[in-house]
């Protein structure tokens, strides 16, 4: 079943168009991989889809239904929840207290018993505590639950980027370049956990990433863009042996001597 | 990789943060007990005063600092401190509703004018936001002072009557006849904005106020809709120290545009960054200790905010935590020395 459905979808900056008439299907529980060189309009393409930018033309249709230029809270309130290419956390907050905002959506909690701290409130707040932590477990960080985000290594802060994400509970996760910076064996232990991420909870995931290898180990369906425009789109195999991939990456043979 | 079961015993900093929390009325309570003996020691009608000003004035600093603690550069405190008082006089002597009454619906209409406000103006930050605010509160003085109906005009509003007395049959009248009645209700009121406050901190509703502050596009991407939280502490704030202005009102009898310009929103401001604005208790220490100063200096009406500007000066060059951060700065220093006094032990060649 197709979940996410972008339609001819454009976003010009000036005259550059950072993505041109883009045309891109996300079945429902896939991990698929979003690739191209640097400035062939990916994060782009995440952002038209978050609403943080607005698209000039085309539709994105999420679930059937057109989400085109709604405010990034309302997308991820659909379900459509991101994360970023460099680090964005609450740095001066605790890791458990990152994951706390997290689970904001799942969060009902009103005003006043907020104000008047009732029972059935602190119950709440329990509830809340105890499923950050179960989160915090999933991604191995209960042991730095307590240390400010700021302070933790940078493959830890990659993870809890992703742990906040996932708080939101979300359909579908977009992951902008979750492996940078890692090293080999965090990037392992990554991708077995977004691979985790799907298998027990059917949520979808969208990955861009430089990292090749990773891509091809992680990703089930490849689309590769080049200036905004879609060139190749396949299973991991078929990608790498696609001539245009080659070329959008190394340039082609007939700039050669 | 193998999934850590979590441990239901163990204890973490933030489930004992939220047991503490399940305390802290005590706290309150007891600091209103405590408060509330003083008026048996304390006979003099001009103590009682100074400490009735003291605590509407904490009102209005601990609200103009939490609305300052959501990002926004608020400068319009003023705007509705005098809403508050002027809706609540004008329901009292026009409508002629019970102060009881009309006490809690100023702040409600500060409230919606908050409201109303904050939804195009909160967008903005820093100076942009501070113009807006201010040029609000100085609109609403120039309204209060060209419509002489109702508003009366420059000269304001005066016989304005105390709050309706209380009785409970066979126990107690309480007439508002006696300055005690007064800081009664003064100290009740501040109580329970502090709590309020104090809870809106703590809660999950600061969790998110913070959140907001320490990155808003994260906060946006997991589903927090930014707007309704910065007006919803905008609305309550604003409520609040508009109710502390109804009070105002009725306790002198008397207001006056002037009683609502901007000088209101910078004393505030003063306060806030004298006392240190990191902490809940700074903007309270602030309030108190200049509020004593300007007491002392009071026969040199003239040099006040002379002496306010000066104090400013000083904090800000040498102590830019504010008063509060002194305690912890005193502590540190303590050690250092201590420190200091081990090495050279350690240095003896003995």
């Amino acid at each position: 079943m197709t979940q996410l459905e972008l339609q001819k979808v454009s976003k010009f900056f000036g005259g550059l168009a950072a993505i041109s008439r883009l045309d891109l299907q996300v079945q429902q529980g896939e991990i698929i991989g979003l690739i191209g060189p640097n400035g062939a309009g990916k994060t782009t393409t995440f952002n038209v889809i978050t609403g943080e930018l607005r698209p000039n033309e085309g539709e994105v249709i999420f679930e059937g239904q057109d989400i085109t230029g709604l405010r990034p809270h309302q997308v991820a309130t659909l379900g459509i929840v991101r994360t970023y290419q460099l680090v964005t956390l609450f740095p001066g907050y605790t890791a458990l207290k990152n994951v706390l905002v997290g689970l904001h959506l799942g969060a009902r909690i009103g005003f006043a018993e907020a104000i008047l701290n009732s029972r059935s409130h602190q119950r709440k707040e329990l509830h809340l505590y105890r499923q950050a932590q179960e989160i915090l477990n999933f991604f191995n960080l209960q042991a730095v639950a307590d240390e400010p985000a700021e302070n933790l290594p940078h493959g830890l802060q990659r993870k809890l980027g992703v742990a906040i994400a996932l708080a939101a509970r979300p359909k579908m996760l977009l992951l902008d370049e979750p492996l940078t910076g890692m090293n080999p064996n965090e990037v392992l232990e990554m991708i077995a956990t977004i691979r985790r991420i799907r298998d027990r909870n059917g949520i979808t995931v969208v990955v861009v990433e430089h990292n090749m290898r990773a891509v091809m180990a992680l990703c089930e369906r490849i689309v590769v863009i080049n200036f905004g425009v879609r060139i190749a789109e396949g299973a991991p195999q078929d990608i790498q042996a696609n001539k245009q991939v080659v070329e959008a990456y190394l340039g082609s043979d007939s700039h050669a001597a | 990789m193998t999934r850590v079961r979590p441990d239901p015993d163990r204890q973490g900093k933030f489930l004992g943060e939220m047991k503490a929390q399940q305390k802290s009325r005590l706290y309150f309570l007891g600091l209103f007990v405590l408060l509330g003996l003083v008026p048996l020691v304390l006979r003099s009608e001009y103590y009682l005063h100074v400490l009735i000003a003291m605590f509407y004035h904490v009102i209005y600093a601990t609200t103009y600092r939490f609305i300052l603690r959501t990002g926004q550069f608020h400068f319009g405190a003023h705007a509705f401190v005098g809403i508050g008082a002027y809706a609540s006089v004008l329901l009292v002597m026009r409508a002629g509703w019970s102060f009881w009454l009309a006490m809690p619906a100023a702040g409600l209409i500060a409230a919606f004018f908050a409201v109303l406000i904050g939804y195009p103006t909160l967008r903005l930050k820093g100076i942009y936001f501070a113009i807006i605010t201010w040029g609000f509160g100085d609109t609403l003085r120039f309204i209060y002072m060209r419509f002489k109906e109702p508003f009366g005009g420059p000269l304001g509003i005066f016989a304005i009557p105390g709050p309706n007395p209380i009785t409970i049959p066979g126990l107690i009248t309480i007439d508002f006849s006696q300055k005690t009645h007064f800081y009664f209700l003064a100290l009740a009121l501040m109580i329970v904005t502090l709590y309020i406050l104090h809870r809106m901190e703590q809660s999950r509703f600061g969790l998110i106020f913070g959140a907001i502050r320490e990155g808003d596009r994260l906060a946006r991407a997991v589903g927090i809709n930014i707007m309704n939280y910065k007006v919803l502490a905008f609305a309550v704030c604003s409520g609040l120290g508009a109710m502390a202005g109804s009070f105002y009102a009725h306790y002198t009898y008397y207001i006056s545009p002037l009683d609502f310009s901007v000088l209101l929103t910078i004393y505030l401001a003063i306060y806030t960054v004298v006392g240190g604005q990191e902490r809940y208790a700074g903007v309270i220490v602030g309030t108190v200790v200049l509020m004593l100063a300007g007491e002392v200096f009071a026969g040199y009406s003239h040099y006040q905010l002379l002496m306010y500007s000066g104090f400013l000066i000083v904090i800000l060059l040498f102590l830019p935590g504010g008063l509060i951060s002194l305690p912890g700065l005193l502590t540190r220093v303590g050690s250092r020395a201590e420190e200091k006094e081990g090495e050279k032990f350690r240095n003896d060649p003995a």
